[in-house]
């Protein structure tokens, strides 16, 4: 703190968004449209820390300031075409081409050895800092798509695209792909005449679209230039060369249905399957390999789900009470089918392995604690029996597959209710059947192994081992504890199934003849709490955080602990809005 | 109407143009295409391998000194290191992974270089040759004595590491032997010490230190000839003398250049290679200066002993006790549970009193021969040794003796360039092996160089007569503890020679029933796991340690 009143930070943004667009109705039929955009964003910083503080003790206060530019470029140049023939008949068309790219540069410096409030680096005594870098990409694509709509019953709809990416090896920049769908509004058929159901529309898809890498130059080998040896420039191979790596390619089905009954309710379901080939992920080598990892297209998945979607008004229209319900589920499932030569790949405390959800927990399996003694168990497999015992020696136990962070099913419920002037909506959200690696216990479920931290409560049916209570979910706990029980296993794997209530608001909107008197539009003040309650049993502090950390998508974040992500806050409003 | 269309046509032009090309390439790196039209690339990597160094020494120090009986721990860590200190090997432990990982990644960038060069190309080319395989033999010396088992216990079967030959990383080789290991390296350093053209100063591979680590590594084997051999050619090169007694602290203070005692250091540039204001140094966990550091790593009460034996001994300046009360002294001693104890004494002379029970007592005092004297309490039912100090700041009731032997350079708090071979270890690598040889004076001879330099007064130095009981195998570890302690070589020098390991002294080592008070030679605790990680990578190829 007491740093805080002489060291700051301070920060200017620069942006500036820049259209060039224009359309050119060349005919009835034919329009030339352009889009040309360039974004200008820059942004500088400065950091001080003053000689008198104690952070600037060392260097005697330093001066650091940083800048840094990206510059963004898009351009699509349209040609559409819009037809109708009979009354009855209408095309639509257009052929594009698209470009985009971007670059990025930084710059930054410091300096130490500055008399108090010098915030000019020329100024500082001494060298403190420097660093600057740059990377770009770019993407161009050509793509053709048309549309036939018949009656405002049948509709299909057609593309086709090529798409070029920087990221990829010059053997494999381009991608081709495609897509189909149509639709079929049976409520506008001739034959269908109830005035129960007022729509049933059917539709169905499929297409083929892809995915780049995260990395900017996914195909070469790096001899990294970021190092030195007593001064000099040094070179240090990092990342393998992939000249193949190629585009991700997810084929995509879909099916759905949406249903109007009575103009009160809406019911729409859908239903996907979509098979991702050429899965990219940046692989690591063993160290024995000196280098670092290969970006490679390692396998193919399978997705499927059904989603489900129900909103009722409850009551009729006319009615001073209305109450709008809505709900809607989804469920996913996921598999690998394919990896390169079948070989499981490991991801922090995952692994990939065929035939398994691509989220899949791989460590040692918890297996309680030894009655007799206290001491951690976990599971043991021989690798030739396959027989399972315990052991309380860490290094002995066996990696195996404990589970996934994939949930079985999740969805939400959202009503809202207005009476009068009053409004009150609720929203619920809820997800069942995953499960999340709770890795703060670590620390603060450690059975002494870290004395000097804080230790959690025992939670709800959690026990600790003694001699009069020797069946405990805890080991014993010892001062300075060295049996390696808080070691990460699927001890602090936990179920982070939830039900939360995210959001209720209560709100009074002031009638208007009431607020003209006080040349007022509008007066509405309401009271709204977020995350008021949540019924799980995951033992930290966030169930969902915690979920969304454990499911990044391969080559993203994989550490999937509770402890990565701020949890959500729980939090409530008042407020008043005013409208003049 | 006709002008738009010439702006629109002029627009779409302009953008197309530019637009077409899809080739980027990294900025931050040389690539494939690149390294082979840049001058310099050669070199560049070469030198890419001694930047790697920078890196592969943090955890090469903390996987060979922290097993150590010279280090004592204040408190427990969520640090890996945790484990390298108490011998609670760990399969996952982080700090031994990156040490693997570094150790390979050199490896590999020298096979890089040395599959692109050919011998005999010209003068620079056999350099750059001669140095890669140095480095190499100096990744697969340390790998194979912190994974595989020492060289006098069956190196025909017991495991070290796997052996690389070439720049592949798609080949998984299994783990060769401890020999194997041994006669890689033996045979990459005698073709090198042939290859070396120049002499680019002790910072980059040179003659010296291959000749250096030959030395070291025939001892290591027990042919304590080829040890002498190599010994003497590096102290009869006059390339290296060791430095004064006045001037000893300079061995970690000096840039390394500026230290004629060093054969090879990694070197560390001032500023330049010193971040986060060096917190997350080696010497930072050793001591807190100038507001830098955790301190949280103590000279062992077992080297504290030894090394104040003789007040003159100037390895002592290398241990700084953190003082709080200056006016208050103390006598510390070790308890039956080997936690630190004091009580207050006050001197008169060359005697202390203390109160015990409300009488006033005096500690025990031995002359150590050389004008100086030792000091005793009896308590607890027992004499114990006792360190008088002005009463000291303490950890978690470990009193603070910081270690500034890896800090300090050129006035920088935690800078460091750490040595791998200086001169004072070749005269002691030819005292062991002399012992060895059973050539008795031959080796207290060069142990008396080692103690006149440090200080130590004549009655303080060894003759056949005055050995009392010990070998002169023992005077020589003995030594070689205080002279070479923190820079990697005692855990090495106890296992290889049979010995057993004593750690009962204060430390966060000993905790619970299963804490390792002694570790002897025979025991599977004395070498590390292989990583897990690297076990799962490499698809089980890697066989585990036991």
């Amino acid at each position: 703190m007491y740093d805080l009143q002489f060291n700051y930070g301070q920060g200017q943004t620069f942006n500036i968004l820049s259209n060039l667009d224009f359309s050119y109705r060349i005919n009835d039929k034919f329009t030339f449209e352009s889009m040309n955009n360039l974004t200008y964003y820059n942004q500088t910083t400065l950091s001080y820390v003053d000689p008198n503080s104690n952070s600037g003790l060392g260097n005697q206060g330093s001066v650091s300031q940083f800048a840094d530019k990206r510059i963004t470029r898009f351009f699509n140049q349209m040609l559409k075409y819009n037809d109708t023939f009979g009354e009855k008949h209408n095309v639509a068309a257009y052929a594009a081409y698209e470009y985009s790219d971007y670059v990025y540069s930084s710059v930054g410096a410091g300096g130490k050895g500055i008399a108090p409030g010098s915030q000019i680096i020329d100024n500082a005594a001494d060298f403190l800092s420097m660093q600057g870098t740059k990377n770009d990409y770019a993407f161009q694509s050509v793509l053709v798509q048309a549309s036939y709509n018949y009656d405002n019953r049948y509709n299909v709809q057609a593309s086709y695209r090529i798409d070029g990416s920087s990221r990829f090896g010059k053997n494999n920049q381009y991608g081709s792909f495609y897509s189909l769908s149509g639709a079929w509004n049976v409520h506008n058929e001739a034959f269908f005449n109830t005035d129960k159901i007022n729509q049933l529309r059917l539709k169905a898809s499929f297409g083929q679209v892809g995915n780049v890498p995260n990395s900017l130059y996914a195909s070469y080998s790096f001899y990294n230039l970021d190092g030195q040896y007593n001064g000099q420039p040094a070179a240090i191979p990092g990342q393998y060369q992939n000249l193949d790596v190629s585009w991700e390619r997810s084929r995509d089905a879909n099916v759905g249905v949406e249903l109007g009954l009575f103009n009160r309710v809406n019911f729409t379901a859908e239903a996907y399957y979509k098979n991702t080939n050429g899965l990219l992920y940046s692989v690591a080598f063993p160290a024995t390999a000196g280098w670092s990892n290969q970006w490679m297209n390692i396998g193919a998945i399978r997705n499927k789900g059904v989603e489900l979607a129900l909103n009722v008004d409850v009551f009729n229209a006319d009615n001073p009470f209305q109450w709008n319900l809505g709900f809607n589920i989804a469920t996913n499932s996921n598999k690998i089918k394919g990896l390169k030569d079948n070989t499981d790949i490991n991801s922090g405390n995952k692994r990939f392995s065929v035939g398994r959800d691509i989220d899949s927990w791989y460590m040692r399996r918890w297996a309680g604690v030894n009655p007799d003694n206290g001491a951690p168990l976990w599971e043991k497999i021989d690798p030739q029996t396959g027989e399972v015992t315990t052991t309380s020696n860490y290094n002995e136990a066996t990696l195996q597959f404990v589970g996934t962070s994939t949930p079985k099913y999740q969805g939400g419920l959202l009503s809202t209710m207005e009476y009068k002037n009053f409004t009150l909506t609720t929203s619920l959200a809820f997800l069942k059947g995953a499960y999340a690696y709770n890795a703060s216990r670590e620390l603060f479920d450690s059975d002494g192994a870290y004395p000097t931290y804080n230790n959690m409560v025992l939670q709800k049916g959690w026990s600790r081992w003694s001699v009069d209570n020797p069946h405990a979910t805890h080991p014993v706990a010892m001062y300075n504890n060295n049996s390696s029980s808080n070691k990460t296993s699927s001890r602090y794997l936990e179920d982070a199934s939830f039900i939360r209530l995210r959001n209720v608001t209560l709100g009074y909107t002031f009638k208007s003849a009431l607020l003209s008197k006080y040349k007022l539009k509008g007066l509405n003040i309401f009271l709204s709490g977020d995350n008021l309650w949540t019924g799980t049993k995951f033992s930290s502090l966030d169930p969902e955080t915690a979920l969304s950390a454990a499911n990044g998508s391969p080559g993203e974040s994989e550490e999937g602990d509770a402890t990565s992500q701020y949890p959500s806050p729980k939090r409530v409003t008042f407020g008043i809005n005013l409208s003049f | 109407m006709k002008l738009s269309k010439i702006a629109i046509y002029g627009i779409l032009g302009a953008f197309t143009l530019n637009a077409c090309s899809l080739d980027r390439a990294p900025y931050t790196a040389l690539t494939n295409e690149s390294i082979e039209n840049t001058p310099g690339a050669l070199e560049a990597l070469s030198l890419g391998n001694y930047h790697t160094l920078k890196s592969w020494v943090e955890n090469w120090h903390r996987v060979t000194e922290y097993p150590s009986d010279n280090v004592s721990l204040s408190g427990s860590t969520t640090d890996n290191l945790f484990y390298n200190y108490n011998y609670q090997r760990l399969v996952t432990n982080s700090r031994v992974n990156n040490y693997w990982s570094n150790s390979y990644k050199i490896i590999a960038g020298t096979n890089a270089v040395l599959e692109v060069v050919k011998e005999g190309t010209d003068a620079a080319t056999d350099q750059i040759i001669a140095e890669n395989l140095y480095l190499r033999s100096l990744m697969y010396f340390y790998l194979a004595n912190v994974f595989g088992r020492p060289y006098n216990q069956n190196p025909e079967t017991n495991l070290a590491v796997p052996l690389q030959p070439q720049d592949n990383p798609f080949e998984i080789k299994a783990r060769n032997t401890v020999k194997e290991v041994y006669d890689a390296i033996e045979q990459d350093l005698l073709r090198a010490e042939k290859l070396f053209t120049a002499y680019k100063g002790n910072i980059y591979g040179n003659v010296y230190a291959a000749q250096a680590l030959l030395a070291r590594l025939y001892l290591y084997k027990g042919d304590n000839e080829k040890a002498i051999e190599y010994a003497n050619k590096v102290i009869n090169s006059g390339k290296f003398a060791l430095l004064s007694t006045a001037d000893y602290t300079k061995i970690a203070t000096a840039a390394p250049e500026n230290n004629p005692e060093t054969i090879f250091a990694i070197k560390f540039v001032k500023d330049v290679d010193y971040a986060s204001d060096g917190w997350y140094t080696i010497g930072s966990m050793y001591a807190n200066i100038d507001g830098s550091g955790w301190g949280e790593m103590y000279a062992s009460r077992s080297y504290l002993e030894e090394v104040r034996k003789y007040p003159e001994d100037v390895r002592y300046s290398f241990i700084k006790p953190v003082v709080v009360n200056e006016n208050e002294l103390h006598a510390y001693y070790v308890n039956d549970d080997y936690k630190y104890e004091s009580i207050v004494v006050s001197q008169s002379g060359t005697d202390y009193t203390y109160t015990e029970n409300g009488t006033s007592k005096t500690l025990i005092k031995r002359s150590n021969g050389a004008g100086s004297f030792e000091y005793f309490i009896n308590i607890g039912g027992k004499e114990r040794t006792v360190l008088i100090d002005k009463k000291l700041d303490a950890r978690n009731g470990y009193p603070k003796y910081y270690i500034l032997k890896c800090s300090g350079q050129e006035g920088q708090a935690h800078l460091w360039s750490p040595v791998i071979s200086r001169l004072a270890e070749l005269y002691l690598i030819r005292a062991e092996a002399n012992a060895k040889l059973n050539k008795i004076q031959e080796a207290l001879d060069d142990v008396n160089i080692i103690r006149k330099r440090a200080g130590i007064p004549t009655a303080g130095l060894w003759t056949t007569a005055n050995l009392s009981g010990k070998s002169a195998l023992d005077v020589v570890l003995e030594e070689r503890k205080l002279e070479l302690a923190w820079e990697g070589h005692r855990k090495f020098d106890v296992f290889r020679n049979g010995k057993t390991l004593n750690r009962m002294y204060p430390g966060t080592h000993i905790a619970n029933q299963n804490s390792y008070l002694t570790i002897p030679a025979t025991s599977n605790v004395i070498v590390e796991y292989i990583p897990e990680q690297q076990i799962t990578l490499s698809n089980g190829v890697l066989k585990q340690n036991d």
